[in-house]
């Protein structure tokens, strides 16, 4: 196991913000005459957006990832991520409303507005990750350490 | 004992840091004493007691307070009460204790 700082984990975050920016302006030119620029703008906000949030998951430690492993601090940290996201996801899902009423009268409002939900969902989905990569500290080399201390 | 404390540098009795949650009624601990003393790494303790590496740094840091089951666990591999690994005051340096003895 390795340590990680806060610096790396931030620069990951900041990876996946910009892949999840991209996604969200392929989902906003999602109709006809700009089909293609936005099939690319969404691959690659998919590479860098989702492929970074399995990192950051990897660097965030146990608290980001699956519930079996957890001891009672990754739970805790874990708890604490999910309720911080669960607000932002609600923010984005209004966002999300807002943003189907505005394209309402377009004719393609309806993939518009699929599109557009599913890219905020999936940075919802992100959330958890992103503010832990931003949050916790740098980790401690002596966390990892298997010799003890030296005593003189 | 004193010698070791003091070698680590120990003496200082702000190493014992109180936790961040619960200013007026924080809990202090002796893990890095304790664990010096035994020649145990943090990830042996934490295999011990089976938590993360980093949660016995959390405790030695303050930065997390202990359940009562892990504060048990704790306890058992090093054979203490628990009120001679935790409390609510800072602990005295060993170093002094046996000094004044």
């Amino acid at each position: 196991m390795s340590s990680h700082t806060r610096a790396r984990r931030r620069n990951v975050a900041l990876v996946v913000l910009i892949g999840f920016a991209c996604m969200i302006a392929g989902a906003a030119l999602f109709r006809d005459p700009t089909l293609v620029v936005s099939a690319v703008l969404m691959a690659v906000g998919l590479l860098l957006g989702v492929g970074g949030t399995f990192v950051l998951r990897s660097r965030t430690g146990r608290a980001a990832g699956h519930g079996e492993d957890l001891d009672e601090r990754d739970t805790e940290l874990r708890d604490a991520a999910h309720y911080r996201s669960y607000q932002a996801f609600g923010a984005l899902m209004l966002a999300d409303l807002a943003y189907g009423l505005v394209v309402a009268g377009h004719p393609e409002a309806g993939s518009l507005t699929a599109a557009m939900t599913a890219t905020l969902f999936l940075l919802g989905t992100a959330m958890p990750a992103l503010n832990l990569a931003w949050t916790l500290p740098d980790d401690d080399p002596e966390d990892f350490a298997t010799t003890p201390p030296r005593a003189a | 004992m004193g010698k070791l404390d003091e070698s680590l540098g120990f003496c200082n009795s702000s190493f014992m840091s109180p936790v961040r949650r619960g200013k007026e009624l924080p809990i202090y601990n002796r893990l890095p004493v304790l664990r010096a003393e035994r020649g145990m790494s943090r990830a042996a303790l934490a295999e011990a007691v089976e938590v993360n590496p980093q949660t016995i740094g959390a405790l030695e840091r303050g930065d997390h307070y202990p359940s009562l089951d892990l504060a048990f666990r704790i306890c058992a591999v090093f054979g203490l009460p628990v009120e001679a690994v935790f409390g609510r005051e800072p602990f005295t340096p060993l170093s002094t204790q046996l000094y004044r003895e």
